[in-house]
């Protein structure tokens, strides 16, 4: 008795558990053996990963062998090395450091990855699977909102940042923070050091915060989308009338729509707001403005607005609203507005065309087509749509599902393009990261990897806005909370053409 | 010798604490039924539990988060009725214990009788099915750790200090508003000596400067909301502020415990008899004062809802006054009512209220109170839109209630449901993981995520397929509003039964008697040979209004019913044509309403309509 007590006390059983838990974690992986069958057919794998090209800096995904079996073994394979990962259950994870090693001495070559299933004793081969590392990296990290599918009441709302070359996940601001909502984030030049972030509360009211560095300044003034241009003086933000009713049947239960909008360019240096006529004109609803890199052109998107005003909900007509993507040209040296002009006609196609991103290099526009209004995630035709800026001609875009597909963003070297969509299972948005080549291709997307395969299964939120960022962001969460709540924001009214139109609903 | 006595004593005190500890569970299990609260989350703040990465998060992101977390997995152990008495029991002994233990360490000598007073406040708030678990956990946890505070010999203020004041604020992260109990008593210990005064100064107005300090360096919360965090929140079954009230109640007797402590021993010569006094007195408080009759109905009443048990639910509700109904009650009742096809029999019997349909009352205020309104009950709502065939109503007023009030199974099921109606099982499959990971599977998720994989859209489940047998497919614009929904709903399934009593409550509820002579067709139960009595009453309002009969098809109103009718305007004593003015502005009694007020027909119709109440006394 005295010597099991004088055991426990020296503290050997600790170890002895100690010893016994780290030999079960060195248990090496099941791994194929004797006869192999030969199954002609490709595995289910969750994320997908069939004619995917990885970014040469990605973190791997988690990875679900979803075929029966007792036993899993997959391997990765390049022309410089592989990485294998295996076990007993259909979850696997690679090792980050050999993945990355693979990665990196792989890039622009091909990968081939093969599943391995042992069933009833034997293990079975799939067909390899094909796919590729880029030789561009993508931005290191991705900035987004994260909200489960709310419709009007939020508790709470977060802005995240997510390090792609692992699984790093910081909080920028949360909603709950001010008590309210954070919404429209807008980076310059995709530097998380400079930007300006929407907050909504009703005890503190709505605020734009305007940060550089780790200086945030409040604008007593909520804004809606936004631009930087280029050179960083100036921001173009749409302010919007949002407003919101629901479908008693069919599909999507929620309609949202702007009861009227119009861009407003936000003055850096003496923060404030003025518009113009070509942007501002109240028979029409402006949104979702992108400078073009080179600070010469403005594009945007336009509807003609078929209600008078007042609140009119849904007004009549609102299921024919189709935006037109337009154009203006703007005279950086002295601030000079061209006259807008149709890039795209919604209103011929019969189709409504929003969110308009174009590359860096200025030579394609992203945008999203639906059959209506200019909030495509509620529409679930909505498409990716491309065009060459230098033809003026449509592009295929392979990669849209059945499913809303929207939220699109370029990153700073113009290969990658992230966007969101309801594809996976219609409800929860999901962030996809794909491949832009030279050629104006998009290749088969990447889920948004996670360190873990189950990390989607009870993953009840949606994803929306993201944009690539090059720094992280400096400011902290609780520098950006006290900004949002401070009392001495700086009055930034928009012009009285806008007044109307101050941004109430996100 | 002397510690063999003193163990002998503080043995016969446990057991008589254990032995009080035993009768309170069987009065617990047997008259409580702390499982009530587990189907009534909506009045006894009961919390979900989401088994999410995202929710632990969010927890472990705020000050006492880890408790929040622990109390709202073990939370989902009151769907078992004998596993929530034991862990109110365990955690009340504990607060008892947790007492005994601090006021020892302080005064050393034991205070055997104190620990009563915090067992029974705890008995009290869980009879009253205010859940508080997370803060009678945290309460018993403060406890323990200022005893232990208590006892540590070491005498170096600077280093007692170093280690007590990081400490302070860790039990703070941990436990959050509860830690308060723990201030006085440590303060009065450090008080004790020259040498850690400053200290226990500190930690006197850590409340103070500790939550302030906390969101300023890692929480950062509006201030306001912080100190508000150092109460618990409003308890929807509590009209008085009991639940704040108690946790003032334990930070004073924190402080009066302190100061029993540190008064010098008096010598005294036992007293045996008076050793049951506390065990006796706070057995007959909890028999005497420890449950509310109407709290209790009300709370069954929501169980038995949530068990479908519509039947029972009726019978329990004859037991409440129609003035002691409140608007969850008369959602039940309704519910009960709709289910058993006795709208129009029994609607004006129970006195039920426009807001009995928690929707289409104007005196709910605007639409974003209504938002809201329905939002605090969602969970109790739960699937009722989805059964009325109201599939994106449901879907909308599911997603408010998921992200205003949390996972419960309750909602994430109906709302996996509907889902799969719209061709969604990989959306479906999320939300019913979730419910499958809550502790038990309470809401049988399981089973249904195995069946959603072999059968997509569940068309062999029978649940599922009555549910697409009575889905609306016409779109409508409705503004919030109930009546256009059900109109469409019954005009497209007309065999629908559920949906044509809940529109004869509405009919008659806002006295839409135009619409209701319309419907006259379709709305009474086909299998029925008379009309419902409260239809035939609406008729014979409708025939003195318009002075000519009202087309009735196959239909007759009976003649008992007409007798009635007339021996009321006989004792009003205003003829026919003055009946015509009375039911012309309704819920503006006449002066003649004397004669009939508190009369045999105070649960008819037009009892209803000329005084906006009915309902028979009990």
């Amino acid at each position: 008795m005295n010597r099991l007590r004088g055991l426990l006390t020296r503290g050997v059983w600790p170890s002895v558990v100690a010893i016994v838990l780290v030999l079960i974690s060195m248990r090496p992986g099941p791994r194929p053996s004797g006869p192999v069958t030969e199954l002609g057919q490709a595995p289910r794998l969750m994320p997908a990963l069939e004619g995917v090209v990885l970014a040469p800096n990605i973190a791997a995904p988690g990875l679900r062998v979803n075929e029966p079996g007792t036993a899993w073994y997959v391997t990765l394979r390049g022309a410089r090395g592989q990485v294998a990962a295996s076990g007993r259950r259909q979850d696997l994870r690679f090792a980050p450091r050999l993945w990355q090693r693979l990665l990196a001495t792989n890039r622009g070559a091909k990968l081939t990855l093969t599943v391995y299933v042992r069933r009833g004793g034997t293990w079975t081969r799939y067909a390899p699977v094909d796919l590729s590392v880029a030789a561009e990296p993508v931005d290191r990290y991705l900035v987004y909102r994260l909200l489960t599918p709310l419709y009007n009441l939020a508790r709470d709302v977060g802005i995240y940042e997510r390090d792609l070359t692992g699984y790093r996940e910081r909080v920028v601001m949360r909603g709950r923070q001010t008590g309210g909502c954070v919404n429209c984030h807008s980076f310059w030049q995709g530097s998380g050091q400079r930007f300006t972030l929407g907050v909504r509360s009703s005890t503190f009211g709505g605020r734009t915060l305007l940060v550089n560095g780790r200086s945030v300044v409040p604008l007593k003034q909520p804004i809606g989308y936004g631009s930087w241009h280029p050179d960083g003086r100036i921001a173009v933000y749409s302010s919007n009338q949002v407003r919101q009713f629901f479908h008693a049947a069919g599909e999507e239960t929620r309609d949202v729509f702007d009861l009227s909008s119009g861009l407003t360019v936000f003055d850096a240096g003496t923060r404030s707001f003025s518009t113009t006529p070509e942007l501002s004109a109240p028979d029409y609803l402006y949104t979702y403005p992108c400078w073009a890199p080179d600070g010469k052109t403005l594009y945007f998107a336009r509807a003609r607005r078929t209600w008078p005003g007042g609140e009119l909900i849904p007004p009549p007509g609102y299921d024919q609203v189709r935006y037109n993507l337009m154009r203006i040209a703007y005279d950086p040296c002295n601030g000079a507005w061209g006259k807008a002009e149709v890039l795209l006609s919604g209103e011929t196609a019969k189709r409504s065309y929003v969110f308009p991103r174009v590359s860096p290099d200025g030579r394609w526009l992203l945008y999203t087509a639906c059959d209506y209004g200019c909030f495509p995630i509620h529409r679930p035709n909505s498409d990716l749509g491309l065009i060459d800026l230098r033809s003026g001609q449509a592009q295929p875009v392979p990669i849209n599902s059945d499913r809303a597909d929207t939220w699109h963003s370029w990153s700073s070297n113009g290969r990658w393009v992230v966007f969101a969509s309801k594809r996976a299972d219609g409800l929860f948005t999901k962030l996809y990261l794909s491949y832009f080549d030279t050629d104006g291709r998009l290749h088969p997307p990447l889920l948004l990897p996670q360190s873990r395969a189950d990390y989607y299964d009870m993953f009840w939120h949606s994803y929306n806005v993201p944009e690539f960022v090059t720094q992280p962001v400096r400011a902290s969460a609780g520098q950006l909370g006290r900004a949002a709540r401070s009392r001495h924001a700086a009055p930034a009214p928009l012009p009285p053409e806008l007044a109307q139109q101050a941004p109430s609903m996100r | 010798m002397s510690g063999g006595a003193d163990w002998g004593k503080r043995w016969q005190g446990d057991a008589r604490l254990a032995i009080c500890g035993v009768v309170a569970w069987v009065w617990l299990w047997r008259w409580v039924d702390p499982s009530r609260a587990y189907d009534n989350p909506s009045l006894s703040a009961l919390p979900s539990f989401g088994p999410d990465a995202m929710f632990a998060r969010a927890n472990w992101s705020v000050i006492g988060g880890p408790l929040q977390q622990a109390s709202e997995w073990l939370s989902q152990l009151w769907h078992w009725s004998a596993a929530a008495t034991t862990l109110l029991l365990a955690s009340a002994l504990a607060v008892a214990a947790g007492v005994d233990r601090a006021a020892s360490s302080l005064a050393g000598r034991r205070l055997p009788g104190l620990r009563y007073a915090p067992f029974l406040l705890c008995l009290l708030l869980d009879g009253h099915y205010m859940h508080l678990l997370d803060w009678q956990i945290g309460w018993a946890a403060a406890l323990f750790a200022v005893s232990a505070e208590l006892s540590w010999s070491e005498s170096r203020p600077a280093v007692r200090a170093a280690v007590l004041l990081p400490a302070a604020g860790l039990v703070y992260y941990v436990l959050g508003g509860p830690a308060l109990i723990a201030v006085p008593l440590a303060a009065f210990g450090e008080g004790r000596r020259r040498e850690t005064r400053l200290l226990a100064g500190a930690l006197a107005t850590s409340p103070l400067w500790l939550p302030a300090l906390a969101q300023r360096a890692a929480f950062d919360h509006p201030l306001a909301q912080v100190y508000e965090a150092l109460l618990p929140r409003a308890v929807g079954i509590d009209q008085y502020g009991v639940v704040r009230s108690a946790a003032l109640g334990m930070i004073a007797f924190g402080v009066l415990v302190g100061a029993v402590a540190v008064r010098p021993a008096q010598p005294r010569a036992p007293r045996p008899a008076l050793a049951w006094l506390a065990p006796v007195v706070t057995i007959a408080l909890m028999f005497a004062v420890g449950r509310d009759r109407v709290d209790c109905v009300r709370m069954q009443l929501g169980q038995l809802a949530a068990r479908r048990d519509w039947t029972g639910l009726l019978a329990a509700a004859k037991q409440l006054a129609p003035q002691e109904l409140i608007q969850f009650d008369d959602y039940h009742v309704l519910l009960a009512l709709a289910h058993t096809g006795q709208v129009g029999e029994r609607l004006f019997e129970f006195g039920l209220p426009t807001t009995s349909i928690l929707r289409d009352d104007p005196r709910l205020g605007g639409g974003e109170v209504v938002r809201r309104m329905r939002t605090q009950h969602g969970v109790m709502l739960r699937a009722v839109s989805l059964e009325l065939g109201l599939v994106n109503e449901a879907e909308h007023e599911l997603h408010e209630t998921l992200e205003t009030q949390g996972t419960y199974p309750a909602l994430l099921v109906p709302m996996a449901r509907v889902q799969i109606m719209k061709g969604r099982p990989e959306a479906a499959r999320v939300l019913l993981r979730l419910a499958a990971a809550q502790p038990g599977d309470p809401a049988g998720a399981a089973p249904l995520l195995r069946a959603l994989t072999a059968d997509p859209r569940l068309a062999s489940d029978p649940v599922q397929a009555g549910l697409e047998r009575n889905r609306m497919q016409g779109d409508v614009y409705y503004e919030q509003r109930l009546m256009p929904l059900l109109e469409q709903v019954t005009s497209e399934h007309p065999g629908h039964r559920l949906a044509q009593e809940y529109l004869l409550a509405l009919y008659l509820l806002d006295n839409q008697l135009d619409r209701l002579v319309a419907a006259l067709p379709t709305l009474p139960d086909p299998a029925r040979d008379t009309l419902p009595r409260h239809i035939e009453e609406a008729l014979l309002c409708q025939e003195v209004l318009t002075g000519r009969p009202v087309p009735l098809g196959r239909w007759t109103i009976r003649g008992e019913t007409r007798s009635r009718f007339d021996d009321y305007i006989r004792a009003l004593g205003c003829g026919r044509d003055g009946m015509v003015d009375y039911l012309r502005t309704p819920r503006r009694p006449p002066r003649a309403a004397a004669k009939v007020l508190g009369s045999p027909w105070s649960d008819t119709y037009y009892y209803y309509r000329m005084f906006g109440m009915a309902g028979v006394a009990r």
